[in-house]
């Protein structure tokens, strides 16, 4: 589903130039759970950006589904974006001005489901998530765990192929943190395949495979049995 | 899709209600400014619109070229109309009219003087008034018939039906009414209480009708269909030619088109020079200036908040919004703000349209069930909307979603830079306004305050007739012995006006090539005593015999005529000598922005128009008006007893000035405010942003005034920016606009100056209102908040 050949990418400001990927390769295959892990700065969060085509890398391959990406355009790589993949953030990022049911609709508004449907896929993922109770709720007056809920419930509202995590449970408590990984396992026994960067070794015994990460290259690859 | 844009912009809009309530605020005031303006200028443009024939209506003008003084005339000769009717097939119809006239009607006990026109037969087949009684085809088929418009109608018969009834006209002769027309719109070049038509067996009419030099009528033509106006204009001079060849010289004649007779009203030396329209122009990019400043408010506040939104922008970029989308629902949440401030902005309008129509002395009213006010609305709020959310949706929509969401956003100088570009634009536009405000207001009082050469204080005007011709001694005489007058003259016209203009007198020695045209009025003894001019050679007329031959000469006429010792030279004018008695200073009678005309002043007591009374010092109007009104009674039963106030005649000679300097200062007023609501909310926004800074310094040891004062630095800095800009603008622009003034003032660097300090001043008092509560706020909290 996902290889990467090459992959450079460096950050540069007026004194300072920072090699964030060095020619990396990774290969990730359709039905996976893939952990990426390593030290702050190695890399990790900037190729969790570049496979979610938020950004795009300096030279190097990168195809996502037998199609060359890496030289996409904002607009092609947004539409890519919206059909394909899904998000799963440390901080939840949802949208304050708007309820859980709203949140979750929003990829469906992008994709332009009509509202009908919205509605019904809507209610079924969050029936999912067991959070349906609260459908109606901002953002803030939810717990933690609950809005990481929310927000796995919106990536995957949209049945993406790919869903990237970035530290999911990283604001979680102990319990919480299980719950949302549960859930992640849940969606790669249906299918999905997940790509998870972060920095505990309990989440990362979750997946398939542990890629480990330093100075922008990978150093060890851990196949979990 | 279309639906979430708009929740997500209400609820964005609710939750934040004091960036909303600022914008709005701001949006409101300059989308009412908007709207009045553009009340008045569709009033302006408006006028005379409501004729049906309005397309292809022309008044006949001529310019006229004597002794090389190029002027552009509206007085034609009587019998023109109608040989123009008859000759020019391509005119449809021709009209002719005296001037504005006022008469005496007369029924039963009441007694009013009302204004109006003569008007010959196809007047109201022409003009389209609307009839209330009676009908346009028969109202003055009958040369003794008078038409009213309703109020005059009503302030003769009350509520009995006016059909019919006989009036009298200056206790001289009857007319019969015959119909009555709704009151004349205020947007019409015709003002009329009534109209009459010409009689024409009437003596004078009748050889008026035969007589094609003597041009004191006024001349309208309907064109046909399709008609060329050259070949019209053509035709009009050959036929006046025809007649008059002597004219040729002199005078051609053309059509002016009914569009242009409210705008484009001034002509010079022969050429039309615009009028209103000027004013329409500089009104109309005052309003657009000041919703912009508005919307740079909105521009300012909402890439101030963005580091607010940038969470939501990357949420939705990253679940596959494009940039188009971004943009669009940003749109759409100024758009929504713009109808709300729209709706705000009609209560507004509504609330003080009375005090604008007083402002502008028009009677202005807005019509929501009009389709003009329904275009005008969706103009403004798509302006409104689009301007303002132009720059925040640009900027927003631009953000990197990966930066936004890893919390390593920050808005640079990128950011900064066009906002303080924005708010220098603000105040360079708030000085330049300013600077012109009090630069127009001083020229004002700088003609105000110019020696009109007599003095128009407790001086009070009364129309001569022939009653008061007839009594006038015995009348001054009376006026005298009740002890609150001390001094009463009559002369040709009032003093705040000149009625005859003629070609300079003959004198010896005067050069071949003089060309000099002279004002003249007749008076009067006490001529001087009453009017407070200052005779600065000679002696006043004393009522001698020898007056009658005598003459006074103001200041500018020995100047033009280039006289050494005026006084005791031999003046011929017409066929009579004259000998110069005395030089008057100058007397400003007709524009006070104007220099003063020569003039000659003669004694002709028998040709006097106007009764001047000087009251006694220290006597009050009050008191001596009851006293001059039982005179009049006595004297001139006839008439109802009329009077001015000089001080207030001249006072309507700077009605557009005035106007101009209330609207100008209205509009300034308002653009520093709208700066000032953008500037307290970007002052607030900074102190969010550096609440913790403030908190680390106060912790460290800084005042409250140090804290003030680093937060006022930033805004300063800019005012001081736009200052420097602002100043050559406003010079630039004031200067041009004094050079239409002979008598102007200099402007003065310590008008920028002040200017400069009152802008300066009322910056640091708003950041610094805002800045105080973080200042002195316990720096525990607001470290505490991180």
């Amino acid at each position: 589903m996902i290889k990467i050949t090459d992959l450079e990418k460096v950050y540069r400001t007026d004194e300072v130039e920072t090699v964030a990927l060095n020619k990396l390769s990774i290969e990730v295959k359709e039905g996976e759970f893939v952990a990426v892990m390593g030290p702050s700065g190695c890399g990790k969060s900037t190729l969790l950006n570049i496979l979610g085509l938020l950004d795009d890398p300096d030279s190097g391959s990168f195809i996502f589904n037998g199609i060359e990406v890496a030289k996409f355009n904002e607009r092609k790589r947004a539409d890519l974006r919206k059909r394909n993949i899904g998000f799963v953030f440390q901080s939840f990022n949802l949208i304050d001005e708007l309820t859980v049911f709203e949140n979750v609709e929003l990829p469906l508004i992008y994709t332009g489901v009509k509202p009908g449907d919205r509605k019904k896929r809507v209610e079924e993922v969050l029936d999912k998530m067991q959070i349906m109770h609260r459908r109606n709720h901002y953002p803030q007056q939810l717990s933690g765990g609950q809005q990481q809920r929310v927000a796995v419930a919106r990536a995957v509202v949209n049945k993406p192929k790919l869903i990237l995590a970035d530290e999911p449970t990283g604001n979680l408590d102990s319990s919480n943190g299980n719950e949302v990984m549960q859930m992640l396992t849940d969606l790669n026994e249906q299918g999905t395949t997940i790509v998870m960067v972060t920095h505990s070794e309990h989440d990362a015994r979750y997946s398939h495979r542990i890629i480990r990460m330093l100075d922008g290259q990978t150093v060890l690859e851990n196949i979990m049995v | 899709m279309l639906k979430n844009y708009f929740k997500i912009a209400w609820r964005n809009l609710w939750r934040n209600k004091g960036f909303s309530a600022t914008n709005l605020l701001g949006l409101t005031i300059g989308i009412t400014c908007t709207i009045f303006i553009f009340l008045w200028v569709q009033d302006e443009l408006g006028y005379n619109k409501f004729h049906k024939q309005y397309d292809h209506l022309y008044k006949v003008l001529a310019t006229r070229n004597f002794n090389n003084q190029i002027f552009t005339d509206e007085n034609m000769v009587l019998p023109l109309a109608r040989s123009i009717e008859s000759n020019i097939p391509q005119v449809k119809r021709a009209v002719v009219t005296t001037s504005r006239q006022p008469r005496i009607l007369s029924y039963a006990d009441s007694r009013l003087k009302k204004e109006g026109y003569t008007v010959s037969e196809h007047f109201f087949d022409m003009f389209s008034w609307k009839f209330i009684k009676g009908n346009p085809w028969t109202a003055i088929t009958d040369p003794s018939s008078i038409v009213l418009t309703q109020s005059s109608a009503k302030a003769l018969f009350g509520n009995t039906d006016p059909l019919d009834k006989v009036i009298r006209i200056n206790n001289e002769y009857d007319v019969k009414v015959t119909a009555v027309v709704a009151d004349v719109p205020g947007n019409s070049t015709f003002q009329f209480d009534y109209i009459m038509p010409f009689n024409y067996s009437n003596d004078y009419i009748k050889r008026s009708m035969n007589e094609w030099t003597n041009s004191s009528w006024n001349v309208f033509v309907q064109a046909g269909p399709g008609a060329s106006m050259q070949l019209i204009d053509k035709s009009i001079n050959d036929i006046k030619y025809q007649h008059d060849p002597s004219d040729k010289k002199i005078s051609t004649y053309f059509t002016f088109p009914m569009s242009k007779w409210r705008l484009y009203s001034d002509f010079k030396e022969g050429k039309n020079t615009g009028g209103m329209i000027a004013y329409v122009r500089l009104f109309s990019i005052i309003a657009v200036i000041i919703l912009l400043i508005a919307c740079i408010n909105f521009m300012n506040l909402s890439t101030a908040r963005s580091e607010k939104r940038a969470k939501e922008v990357g949420v939705r970029k990253t679940l596959g919004s494009g940039k188009r989308q971004l943009m669009f629902q940003f749109f759409s949440e100024t758009i929504i703000l713009a109808c709300i401030a729209f709706v705000l902005s009609v209560f507004a309008v509504y609330l003080l349209l009375p005090s604008f129509n007083t402002l502008v002395d028009k009677q202005l009213s807005l019509d929501i069930s009009s389709p003009v006010f329904w275009i005008g609305a969706l103009i403004i709020i798509l302006f409104t909307g689009l301007v303002a959310g132009s720059y925040p949706a640009l900027y927003l929509s631009s953000f990197n979603p990966v930066r936004v969401l890893k919390g390593t956003f920050a808005s640079g100088k990128r950011a900064v830079l066009p906002r303080h570009v924005l708010v220098v634009g603000q105040f360079v536009i708030s000085i330049v306004l300013i600077s012109a405000t009090i630069i127009i207001y001083q020229q004002i009082q700088h003609i105000k305050n110019r020696d009109m050469g007599y003095n128009p204080d407790n001086l009070i005007t009364i129309p001569a007739t022939y009653d008061t011709q007839n009594n006038f001694a015995v009348i001054k005489d009376e006026l005298i012995k009740t002890g609150k007058i001390s001094a009463v003259t009559r002369t040709l016209s009032p003093i705040t006006d000149i009625w005859w203009k003629s070609p300079a007198p003959d004198w010896e020695g005067k050069p071949a090539n003089a060309d000099i045209i002279m004002a003249g009025l007749s008076t009067d003894i006490d001529f001087s005593k009453t009017m407070g001019v200052k005779i600065l050679q000679g002696k006043d007329f004393s009522g001698m015999p020898s007056d009658s031959s005598a003459m006074l000469l103001n200041e500018a006429a020995v100047k033009a005529m280039g006289l050494q010792n005026p006084v005791g030279m031999l003046m011929r004018y017409g066929n009579r000598n004259y000998t110069v008695i005395g030089i008057t200073g100058n007397i400003v009678m007709e524009s006070p922005f104007k220099p003063v005309d020569p003039m000659m002043v003669y004694y002709q007591p028998y040709n006097c128009n106007s009764i001047s009374i000087r009251l006694g010092q220290d006597v009050s109007p009050q008191k001596a008006l009851p006293l001059i009104e039982s005179v009049f009674k006595k004297y001139n039963p006839s008439y109802p007893f009329e009077y001015q106030f000089v001080d207030e005649e001249f006072g309507k000679k700077f009605l557009t000035e005035d106007l101009i300097s209330k609207i100008t200062n209205v509009f300034a007023c308002l653009a520093i405010f709208i700066c000032c609501i953008g500037l307290a909310g970007l002052a607030s926004f900074t102190i969010e942003k550096r609440i913790r800074e403030i908190g680390v310094r106060k912790v460290l040891g800084a005042t409250v005034q140090q804290l003030l004062l680093l937060i006022s630095k930033e805004f300063l800095k800019l005012v001081l920016i736009a200052f420097v800009i602002a100043l050559p603008l406003a010079w630039w622009f004031m200067n041009d606009w004094l050079q239409q003034y002979a008598f102007r003032i200099h402007i003065s660097i310590w008008l920028f100056v002040a200017v400069g300090l009152l802008i300066l001043l009322l910056t640091l008092i708003v950041v610094s209102l805002n800045t105080l509560k973080a200042a002195i706020a316990n720096p525990v909290k607001s470290l505490r908040t991180e």
